[in-house]
């Protein structure tokens, strides 16, 4: 893939008082990449996705996606979908309204994202559930209906904050097949701690720990540098090793 | 049975108790905000209570107590203990703030005496500083601490028994409203009946019990409905040692307020701890969807407003912070109802003036902090957050502009009605211009957390904003309509030069036209800086 990457960071931090949540993140990936984000529980995933999408200002650094400083709210939000690890959606309305809400919020017409839209839920089997009302919708279909709002305007980057979340095997495969397609025009960020689903589709992955970026590479390189004499090591070693020491690979 | 039940009903008090003193400290503006109320009632209380309270131990030492004074101060107690057990009662859709936990661990009975615990532990709290300060002025005043302590005992019982009570009718209600299955906005309907019933009933009552030498407050005020006679007499009761006059209904006040406690006590425990068990359900999810109507379908922030009505009608709950307003219109609307021409003719600027206050307090006095749960879809797909505040000023003015038709209509039944239609279509500036205003009060002081109220657990509008919002922008636009619309009846009869209309319409434009823009315009631009740090 040619072009500047998706997203560039350069020394991203953020603080919270004394605590380092995101202790100086460089990194840039590619377009059209699947990026698989680890890290255990606190280790600064979510605040990085954050900052990546102008959610949270960083204290310090800076990064770009798609392009786009993330500072520049007004700008970046044509480029980028977020599926944060709550669904936002308004308990009120049908499925059916609040994808066209979401529409709204973009300033686009419902018949310009309609097809697509209508096809992923058709693929998420979400189609019939559309006319009733979210306050009556199951936790997975919750995240099947936030999903598709987040990608349903065909952004240039799409962040997936553990998207396979309440969902049952047949429609959390389905997802993972989604996402795969969807990396034909899109780089997305993927943030979970289901590991075979970023061994499966990711083409990159970054290992986050104490809010240091401690590895990158491609899931089947990663998992080959464990060093516990082993040779059927997978991502699940690689992240185990990489979270229990301090140092980081080189 | 009893012992393992209160023993886990402290430990669930103080759990409770805890997390509050936590949540309540866990800012500094929190903080900040302790610290300024504790600071109004040092600084005012001595300031207002001092005379009256050191008066009021004097006469009692004096050998004939005024029990015309302590009536009405024990009916005051009486209604305040009724109004925060009832309002406690209904205001809590959740066990505390460790509620599944405490559900599944303890029983329903030691549930209920827990929470009821803390609540009455939090209640004396905020009461007893100003208490012991005004018992304090009574003492001074009677020159000792013993009329200072038989008054405190008797407030004290005279206070637990009326909270009791009204926790009991809190409780009853929620039982009715569970039983009966009733649909959310059929639920409104109800309390809007028992709403219309007190306080109509409270005006009958008024003119009906109000004792002699309390005349002085007229009948104006809920504390002088029940003093009646019985409180004045309990007031007589206890204070028999210093010369005041034992009637028998005194005592028998004394002796029904003592029982009624462990009463009202074992039925209260007895009435929660069933409605714990039950399963309240939840309001109808059988909405389909509904097409945007052609007036709200042109343009964005009308769509974004329109969904905003389409959310309350499907759940009212969205707008359970209205709640209070809607108390403070209603018993004035009580009044023209008692006198329907006077309704006639004053009706559509009161109603542009209710209409503005509501077009504020819906939708825009916690713009945003409403949208908590959304904000990660929200501030990462709106370029700037100026539409969704337009969405907003357009749902307020929907119900606004709503209320000043229903004014319109009534004109041409009233005594002026060119002038009610002229200041009916002032409500196209004065209710938009209200709910832009209310945007930038709320913005002042977003809310993004939860919290329990009128049984909603929602990020609700602050009661700062929420009251400076009522008596503020309510007094300022409803005052400056109802000042604009008898310039205007003025004028028209010939008692007020035109030229002096004219101006009073310029300058009411212009006045009402400048908060709004620029409460709107401090929203957008503090909105558009929000990130979720501040959230």
């Amino acid at each position: 893939m040619t072009g500047p990457p998706a997203i560039d960071a350069e020394s991203l931090s953020k603080r919270y008082g004394s605590t380092v949540a995101v202790d100086s993140l460089s990194l840039s990936i590619d377009r059209g990449t699947v990026f698989g984000f680890l890290g255990p529980n606190g280790a600064g995933k979510t605040t990085t996705m954050r900052m990546l999408t102008g959610l949270v200002e960083p204290s310090s650094g800076t990064a770009r996606v798609a392009g786009t400083d993330v500072e520049e709210r007004r700008a970046l939000v044509d480029h980028i979908g977020l599926l944060p690890e709550e669904p936002p959606l308004y308990q009120e309305l049908t499925g059916s309204e609040q994808l066209r809400f979401a529409a709204d919020l973009r300033d686009m017409s419902w018949e310009s994202v309609a097809d697509r839209a209508l096809d992923l839920c058709d693929r998420l089997d979400l189609t019939e559930d559309l006319d009733r009302q979210i306050d009556g919708y199951s936790k997975g279909m919750g995240q099947k209906t936030a999903f598709v709002q987040a990608v349903q305007h065909d952004p240039n980057v799409v962040f997936l904050d553990e998207p396979t979340s309440g969902l049952d095997p047949r429609a959390a495969r389905t997802l993972r097949e989604l996402v795969v397609d969807i990396a034909d025009d899109a780089t997305v960020f993927l943030s979970t701690h289901i590991l075979p689903v970023v061994e499966e589709i990711a083409d990159e992955v970054g290992v986050l720990h104490g809010g240091d970026l401690v590895a990158t590479g491609a899931p089947g390189e990663l998992a080959g540098r464990v060093d516990d004499g082993r040779e059927d090591t997978n991502l699940e070693d690689a992240f185990l090793e990489l979270t229990s020491r301090e140092a980081a690979w080189d | 049975m009893w012992r393992t039940d209160l023993r886990a009903a402290r430990v669930a008090a103080g759990a409770e108790l805890r997390a509050t003193w936590r949540r309540l400290t866990s800012s500094w503006r929190r903080i900040a905000g302790l610290a300024v109320g504790l600071l109004q009632f040092v600084v005012a209380i001595p300031l207002f209570l001092f005379g009256p309270a050191a008066g009021l131990g004097e006469s009692i030492v004096s050998g004939d107590p005024p029990l015309g004074t302590l009536g009405m101060l024990c009916s005051a107690v009486a209604v305040g203990g009724l109004y925060i057990g009832g309002a406690s009662a209904i205001n809590q859709n959740r066990v505390g703030s460790i509620g599944p936990l405490l559900r599944t661990a303890v029983p329903p009975r030691a549930v209920t005496l827990g929470r009821l615990g803390s609540e009455l532990v939090q209640t004396a709290v905020l009461f007893i500083l100003p208490a012991v300060a005004i018992l304090v002025f009574v003492g001074v005043g009677a020159g000792g601490p013993l009329v200072p302590l038989v008054l405190a005992v008797a407030m004290g019982v005279l206070l637990l028994a009326w909270t009791l009570a009204g926790r009991i009718a809190g409780a009853a209600l929620r039982y009715v409203g569970v039983l009966s299955r009733l649909g959310a906005w059929a639920k409104v309907a109800l309390g809007a009946v028992v709403l219309v019933l007190v306080l109509g009933g409270s005006q009958v009552a008024v003119q009906a019990f109000l004792p002699d030498d309390a005349s002085f407050l007229g009948g104006i005020s809920i504390p002088v409905i029940l003093p009646g006679r019985p409180l004045q007499a309990y007031a007589g009761a206890v204070l028999a040692p210093f010369g005041a006059a034992v009637r028998p209904v005194g005592v028998l006040t004394v002796v029904l307020t003592l029982g009624a406690i462990p009463l009202g006590l074992a039925a209260t425990t007895r009435l929660e701890a069933a409605l714990l068990l039950q399963d309240e359900g939840r309001d109808s999810t059988e909405a389909s969807t509904r097409s945007i109507p052609a007036p709200f379908a042109r343009w964005r922030a009308a769509r974004i407003g329109w969904r905003h009505l389409l959310g309350t009608a499907r759940d009212p709950k969205t707008l359970s912070h209205v709640f209070p307003v809607v108390m403070g219109i209603v018993p004035g609307g009580f009044f023209l109802v008692i006198e329907p021409d006077i309704f006639l003719t004053v009706g559509p600027p009161l109603l542009v003036g209710a209409g503005a206050v509501l077009a504020g307090a819906t939708y825009c006095l916690n713009p945003l902090g409403d949208d908590r749960d959304q904000l990660p879809l929200v501030l990462s797909s709106v370029e700037s957050t100026a539409t969704l505040l337009r969405g907003r000023v357009v749902a307020g003015s929907t119900i606004g502009l709503t209320c000043a038709a229903i004014g319109l209509a009534l004109a041409p039944f009233g005594d002026a009605p060119i002038a009610a239609v002229a200041v009916s279509a002032s409500a196209l500036l004065t209710v938009p211009a209200a709910a832009g205003t209310a945007l930038g009060i709320g913005a002042f002081s977003p809310q993004f957390e939860r919290r329990e109220y009128m049984n909603v657990e929602r990020a609700h509008p602050s009661q700062l904003v929420l009251l400076g919002f009522m008596f503020g922008g309510g007094l300022f636009f409803g005052g400056g309509t109802v000042g604009l619309w008898l310039a205007t009846s003025a004028a028209l009869d010939g008692s007020f030069a035109p030229l002096l209309a004219g101006v009073a319409w310029v300058v009411a434009a212009v006045g009402f036209a400048t908060p709004g823009l620029l409460g709107y315009g401090y929203a957008v631009d503090r909105f558009d800086s929000l990130t979720l740090d501040a959230v």
